[in-house]
């Protein structure tokens, strides 16, 4: 979690949190007002009871009154009649303020005190008159003198109790019953505003704390998508350029490639003529040079196709034993030109054959070897091979060592990263591009095998590898060929004549003779007009390519069965993997050497030219 | 003074029958005892204090008034009245051994409608009265069949009327001023309804039935209290009261509305203009007034024209002097016949 992503997360916490407390603030006033509201309502339903209670007390002392000189128990009625009017006058003075009231009651009560105590005759006076005359009633026994000077309160207790305190009472309820409605109205009124101040609130909640929130997070969102289509954008230059830089290597290496071919294959033929010591050491060491450029130029490419994820593999069979006596005997020649001694021991059979890319194993003891070499000033390099079978499976496991100034620990790490290597040579004084080892590591993990390093400082280096590898089952053998008669014919076509002669020279180095043709459409003249015992197909070239030019001579003609291979200066042979099911039997690549040359005419027109067969 | 000593002792006379009876009686002790309507009692409250100085006012409407009056053991000295006694009710003080009712004229007095002084005007007529408080009322469209009084607002009684909910808080049964409206503004207003004319015309009970007030809440009687019905108003700023014209102007924060066209002052109901006006009166019996000095003394400042002539203390309280002010007569309960008295 960046800075940024955090600063917003605290402040969406901190705005979540004040929304919240505002709204549970909103809500609480909220209930408090609403049960404020309904607690005064309750009150106010208490003293409009009350007033009631009146109206039905002053009926009920109306109707004893009038009873109490017919009933035949006259003092169960007087009994009756003096708690009805203590009840009355309790109530009374409640309703007037004149006893101690509830404060809630008096809330409601204060207002209607006009209706009490209004007017010339006051209704509390009547009511205070009733309830004296009715004492004075119910004090007199029917009959007495008593009785009848309270005829008139008899009368006016049973009238007024009737109709006026009733009626007057009925008002007052009504009056409170307006107030009631007023208060509904005005309650009504609060609710609306609470509700207004609610929606208020929650507006202003969503325009001040999540308004600006949101608009950050938008704004975030817009960065995100500004740096993604930045980053697209960015990937896009980038693989554009990487493309181009691809495009651009390989078109380089093809072209630094076809002079080297020239160069080599030269170097390897004039050696051949009687030459003097010192001109075949001369052309030794051009040929040093040449395989050392050559080198450089494959790695940088391997690196470059390593990292764009394009470095694959070939596969087709091979004698295992042969690219690591090539890698020793190419390592022989650098150390004895340092001064180290080489201390190989490649315990393999010559006879295992295996499928697997035999180019990339030797590239693989190659680079191993040449960095023990470059990394050792004194004493020796040395170089294991062994294989273990398993199931139709050998493991192949390499061991390089060397004396040289081992990798400091806290180093060690990084050798196999790309370029890491390459500072490192420079800080120790020696020369390099850094990328040897970390193609190598790739080549491992392509081939499904492990690569270990072991080092310590000042007492050297030990790299091991094990490598898995496909064993090839030979098929049953060939039916004995015809006696030839006569040299191997072989039809080399390229359309670049320095490499043409090259060809030329190794076909009859090998006692071969050779047709030449310098494009596709003259192959196709030349396999049509003779046959072939075997054909040199360049891949690139004017008018006609050689994928073409194969494709039309095996349609027809003497040299449709004719062994043909594909000669490429292709710098990708993951480009050319399908030649062979384009009607190529076998690819070779660029530079050709003498042996090389040799070698395939041996195998494709000697008496053990047989299909191979991988293990299942 | 002198002379109105006589004059009672002359209007004895007749009744000599009863009076010996009545004389024997004791005076009753304690104050002076005035009960009945509203709109004398503050009257009587003066009168009484000015000629005796003790006297006790139940406001209980004027026919109880009246009956407490006659009743058995005489238990008032006065009944006071805003209309005069019936012969149903002289024939009842027959039977409560009352021999003879004396009766005064005080004056004129207004039935108004009042208002809280906040309120809009609203200027009514019999007609709208009628309609507004009336229990029935004529379908409509010819037809003249008697439905409940649905109407809930002025508006609806008449469309120039203000929007206002009606609610009139009036005297209760038993009141003379509630009858008095009856008369003359309800019965009025009911003339105006062809259907009920011609009812009045053919069937007069039927018609008198058709003028009882509402009692789903458009009425509300108020019992006795003027002052607590007038506080009332000012509670319910939507209703209208009616009040005696002595009492209307004893109220504060209330405001008197034109009737018929006509604004209630002392002038109009003097002249007649303003049309909802009925007579005062004070009963008392032959009986009480020869047993008793005090309600001789307040028979006479009753007739005195300094208390209820022009000019005087009654007037000055809302009482309007009308030319019958100060009249007074003895009614023979047995035979209901009356010899009027001279001043």
């Amino acid at each position: 979690m960046n800075k940024s992503s955090a600063r917003i997360r605290r402040a969406l916490s901190l705005r979540f949190s004040a929304a919240m407390l505002l709204l549970a603030i909103a809500s609480t006033v909220g209930f408090v007002t609403a049960l404020s509201l309904n607690q005064r309502e309750r009150h106010r339903a208490e003293a409009i009871a009350m007033v009631s209670s009146q109206r039905a007390l002053s009926q009920r002392i109306a109707l004893l009154t009038s009873r109490l000189d017919q009933d035949r128990e006259p003092e169960r009625l007087r009994e009756e009649l003096h708690a009805a009017i203590a009840r009355m006058r309790r109530q009374h003075d409640v309703l007037t303020l004149g006893a101690s009231a509830d404060v809630d009651l008096t809330r409601f009560l204060s207002p209607i005190q006009g209706l009490y105590l209004q007017g010339y005759l006051p209704f509390d006076r009547q009511v205070r008159t009733f309830l004296e005359r009715a004492e004075t009633v119910s004090a007199a026994e029917p009959g007495s003198d008593a009785w009848q000077s309270a005829a008139l309160d008899r009368y006016l207790v049973v009238g007024m109790g009737t109709d006026a305190l009733p009626q007057s009472h009925a008002l007052i309820v009504q009056v409170m019953q307006a107030d009631a409605e007023a208060a509904l109205t005005k309650g009504r009124w609060v609710d609306g505003l609470l509700w207004l101040s609610a929606l208020g609130l929650i507006g202003a909640i969503a325009i001040f704390i999540f308004g600006p929130m949101g608009r950050r997070v938008a704004d975030s969102i817009d960065n995100i998508a500004t740096a993604e289509a930045r980053a697209r954008q960015a990937a896009r230059s980038a693989d554009a350029e990487r493309k181009a830089k691809g495009a651009f290597l390989h078109a380089a290496g093809h072209e630094l490639k076809t002079p080297l071919n020239a160069l080599i294959g030269f170097a390897d033929i004039i050696r051949q003529e009687n030459v003097s010591d010192k001109a075949d050491e001369a052309l030794q060491e051009m040929q040093f040079a040449s395989d050392h450029l050559l080198g450089l130029i494959d790695a940088i490419l391997d690196a470059h196709r390593a990292e764009e994820g394009t470095l694959t593999l070939n596969e087709e069979a091979f004698c295992v034993a042969e690219p690591l006596e090539a890698a020793s005997r190419i390592t022989e020649g650098l150390c004895r030109r340092k001064g180290l001694g080489l201390e190989a021991c490649i315990d393999v059979p010559t006879t295992s054959m295996v499928f697997g890319d035999a180019v990339r194993l030797r590239q693989i003891c190659l680079n191993l070897l040449d960095n023990a070499v470059k990394f050792t000033e004194a004493g020796s390099v040395g170089f294991e091979a062994s294989v273990a079978e398993t199931e139709g499976v050998l493991t192949l496991s390499i061991l390089v060592t060397d004396t040289g100034m081992g990798i400091p620990a806290a180093r060690q790490s990084a050798v196999f990263e790309r370029y890491a290597a390459s500072e490192d040579a420079v800080a120790r004084g020696v020369g390099g591009l850094g990328i040897g080892l970390s193609t190598t590591k790739t080549l491992v993990g392509l081939m499904g095998g492990e690569i270990a390093l072991r080092s310590e400082e000042g007492a050297g280096t030990e790299v091991s590898v094990t490598i898995p590898l496909a064993k090839v089952v030979p098929a049953a053998p060939a039916l004995e060929a015809p006696e030839r008669d006569g040299p191997i014919r072989v039809l080399i076509v390229d359309d670049n004549a320095p490499n043409r002669m090259v060809a030329e020279a190794m076909v009859k180095i090998a006692g071969g003779e050779a047709v030449l043709g310098c494009d596709g459409v003259e192959a196709v003249e030349a396999a049509n007009a003779d046959w072939f015992d075997l054909i040199l197909m360049d891949i690139s070239m004017p008018r006609m390519d050689g994928i073409e030019a194969t494709a039309i001579i095996r349609e027809d003609g003497p040299n449709m069965t004719t062994p043909i291979i594909a000669v490429t200066a292709h710098v990708a042979r993951e480009e050319v993997p399908d030649l062979l099911d384009q009607g190529f039997d076998e690819v070779i690549h660029k530079p050709i050497r003498k042996d090389l040359i040799a070698d395939a005419m041996m195998r494709w027109t000697g008496p053990g030219a047989a299909p191979l067969r991988r293990t299942a | 003074m002198i002379g109105i000593l006589l004059s009672l002792l002359a209007l004895a006379a007749p009744a000599g029958t009863d009076l010996p009876e009545e004389a024997a009686a004791p005076v009753p002790p304690g104050p002076i005892r005035v009960a009945g309507s509203s709109t004398v009692a503050p009257f009587a409250l003066v009168v009484a204090s000015s000629a005796d100085g003790h006297a006790v006012v139940s406001q209980t409407g004027t026919t109880a008034g009246l009956a407490a009056l006659c009743a058995e053991g005489q238990p008032v000295a006065f009944a006071g009245a805003s209309r005069q006694v019936r012969p149903e009710e002289v024939t009842r003080c027959a039977e409560g051994s009352v021999a003879t009712l004396v009766e005064l004229e005080l004056g004129l007095d207004g039935i108004v409608l009042v208002q809280g002084e906040k309120q809009r005007e609203l200027s009514l007529t019999a007609h709208d009265l009628y309609r507004a408080v009336a229990r029935t009322v004529p379908l409509g469209d010819g037809n003249c069949r008697l439905v409940p009084n649905r109407v809930r607002n002025w508006r609806d009684v008449r469309a120039a009327l203000p929007d206002r909910p009606i609610m009139v808080l009036g005297p209760p049964q038993g009141s003379a001023t509630r009858e008095a409206l009856i008369e003359l503004a309800v019965r009025t207003g009911a003339r105006a309804e062809p259907c009920l004319a011609a009812l009045e015309r053919e069937d007069e009970p039927a018609f008198l039935d058709s003028l009882r007030l509402r009692d789903d809440g458009a009425w509300v009687d108020t019992g006795g209290s003027d002052g607590a019905a007038a506080y009332a108003l000012t509670r319910m700023p939507d209703a209208i009261g009616i009040f005696s014209f002595v009492h209307a102007l004893k109220q504060e924060g209330l405001e008197t509305l034109s009737f018929d066209g006509v604004h209630p002052t002392a002038a109009t109901v003097a002249d007649g203009r303003y049309t909802l006006v009925r007579r005062a009166y004070l009963y008392t019996t032959a009986g009480q007034l020869t047993r008793d000095p005090r309600v001789m003394r307040m028979v006479g400042a009753f007739r005195d024209p300094a208390l209820v002539g022009p000019g005087g203390v009654l007037t000055a309280m809302g009482l309007v002097a009308g030319e019958e002010a100060g009249r007074a007569r003895l009614i023979d309960t047995a035979t209901g016949e009356d010899t009027p008295l001279r001043r």
